[in-house]
């Protein structure tokens, strides 16, 4: 699942707090184990937000230095970035306004690539 | 002689060699930055401790700029994207192609280059950028078309004296140049081919697809370019360019490199053309000119003379500033060699690595 880009560089901030989750945990990110070093090690977060959008929004203020891994400057999910809301594909739905279940899960899901 | 860091960035991570023994060995440190690809690599020697940087491209989690300031021991980044275009451009930063220290008379200030082509510009040593505006809202952008690599600004040449003065080069867009701190830029491809275009068209004010400018620091006004095809020289900055050809295999390549101390001496790896990017006769030969592109010889002591295939990219070439020279360069067959003594003869630094894309270096005091 994880194709060549499973990894991650070595940077500081391997061991650093992800910061106070968001209460009422609405929904859960659930996060590949390439991502986890930028989460502080967590396989996954509590996160707010009636939609994947708004989930990442809440994502840049909480985990920025995670965020700007799945979306680019202008808002748009990378290229060989998944996201999946339960079993759909956010691409095949709304994209970032797919609705997010209140206890839903979603999933980051790197797309195999690489040589 | 003093210690000397060699930087590799390859297309799997980068590699950090240190050498205290006359830089005929380096100690390579195990691969960092894993599976990002680093099109760019730079020391800023200006800082007491010399800070190194890595531009890291991930196909899955995006571009982004390293640096480390204990010698490639760690490496670090800042929270936020410590490059970004501004939200009103549309732009989305796909590669960092070059990182720049500035000259010793503009501390803090160091400058990147990156695709969609655009330069930025740092003033706190490398942490966080902004975008060169005078650069970006170009009247001639929408016509800058992408190098077979991308859109790229791969180069950037600070003037050594005066901070209002630069110039970078861009693939396809050409060299251009600014006198006002950047505000405004002006095409400096007088003389310079292009060859694809139509036999009447083939020397427009630009879209040149120069691979390459260097320049010695107490001669800025003197020029040298590796285009796609076509090698020249500059005695005015840029307004004007002359062919400096004559005695090289070919003058296809990516590298161009100027010797530290002697701004007569410059160094190439010509490619046989750009549909057969393999170095003629495949043979591995760097060409040195002692005369400012008069003449041309061949560098082979040392070097694989025979079935050689691997070409050397326009970052995978450089100087470490020492007196006799250190050359170096890494080739896509995953070897770095090294020369100190201004390229009379080569010794193998490594090899097997992931194909190697850029490599700097230094001697530190």
């Amino acid at each position: 699942m994880a194709g060549e880009g499973g990894r991650r560089p070595e940077v500081e901030g391997e061991a650093r707090d992800v910061g106070p989750e968001t209460p009422g945990r609405p929904a859960t990110l659930f996060l590949p184990g390439a991502l986890q070093p930028w989460a502080g090690g967590r396989s996954s977060l509590s996160l707010e937000g009636a939609t994947v959008g708004e989930m990442l929004d809440g994502l840049a203020l909480s985990v920025p230095q995670l965020e700007w891994r799945l979306r680019d400057e202008q808002g748009m999910v990378r290229r060989h970035v998944q996201i999946f809301v339960g079993d759909t594909n956010i691409r095949d739905a709304a994209g970032l306004q797919t609705p997010v279940p209140e206890g839903g899960c979603v999933y980051i899901i790197p797309a195999v690539a690489g040589g | 002689m003093s210690e000397a860091v060699l930087l590799i960035g390859t297309r799997k991570g980068v590699v950090v060699g240190r050498s205290r023994q006359g830089r005929r060995h380096f100690e390579l440190q195990p691969l960092q930055l894993m599976m990002n690809a680093v099109y760019g690599v730079g020391i800023d020697t200006r800082p007491e401790t010399p800070r190194l940087f890595a531009t890291a491209m991930s196909e899955h989690w995006g571009p982004s700029l390293h640096h480390s300031d204990d010698l490639g021991a760690t490496w670090l980044e800042p929270d936020q994207a410590p490059i970004r275009f501004p939200e009103e451009t549309g732009a989305s930063l796909a590669r960092v192609w070059q990182v720049q220290p500035a000259p010793a008379n503009q501390p803090g200030v160091v400058y990147a280059g990156v695709e969609p082509h655009a330069l930025f510009r740092s003033e706190d040593g490398g942490i966080t950028f902004s975008l060169v505006e005078g650069l970006y809202s170009h009247p001639h952008r929408e016509r800058w078309e992408p190098g077979g690599g991308g859109a790229c600004l791969h180069t950037i040449v600070p003037h050594p004296d005066d901070p209002a003065q630069m110039l970078v080069a861009m693939s396809a867009g050409g060299v251009y140049r600014t006198t006002d701190g950047g505000v405004t830029w002006n095409p400096g491809n007088k003389g310079i081919q292009a060859y694809w275009l139509p036999e009447d068209q083939r020397f427009p004010e630009f879209g040149q697809c120069v691979h390459k400018v260097a320049s010695h620091p107490t001669r800025p006004e003197r020029l040298f370019a590796q285009n796609h095809f076509g090698v020249y020289r500059s005695e005015d900055w840029g307004g004007s360019w002359e062919p400096i050809e004559s005695g090289l295999p070919s003058t296809f390549g990516f590298p161009l490199v100027v010797h530290p101390s002697r701004p007569e001496t410059l160094y190439l790896f010509p490619l046989v053309a750009d549909a057969e990017r393999m170095p003629p006769e495949r043979k591995c030969r760097v060409y040195r000119s002692e005369d400012a592109g008069g003449h041309w010889e061949p560098l082979n002591e040392g070097l694989p003379q025979e079935g050689y295939h691997a070409p050397v990219l326009r970052d995978a070439m450089c100087t470490d500033g020492g007196d006799p020279a250190g050359i170096y360069f890494g080739t896509r067959a995953g070897e770095v060699y090294a020369s100190s003594d201004d390229g009379d003869s080569w010794h193998l630094v490594s090899e097997h690595l992931p194909d190697v894309l850029s490599v700097r270096a230094a001697v530190l005091e």
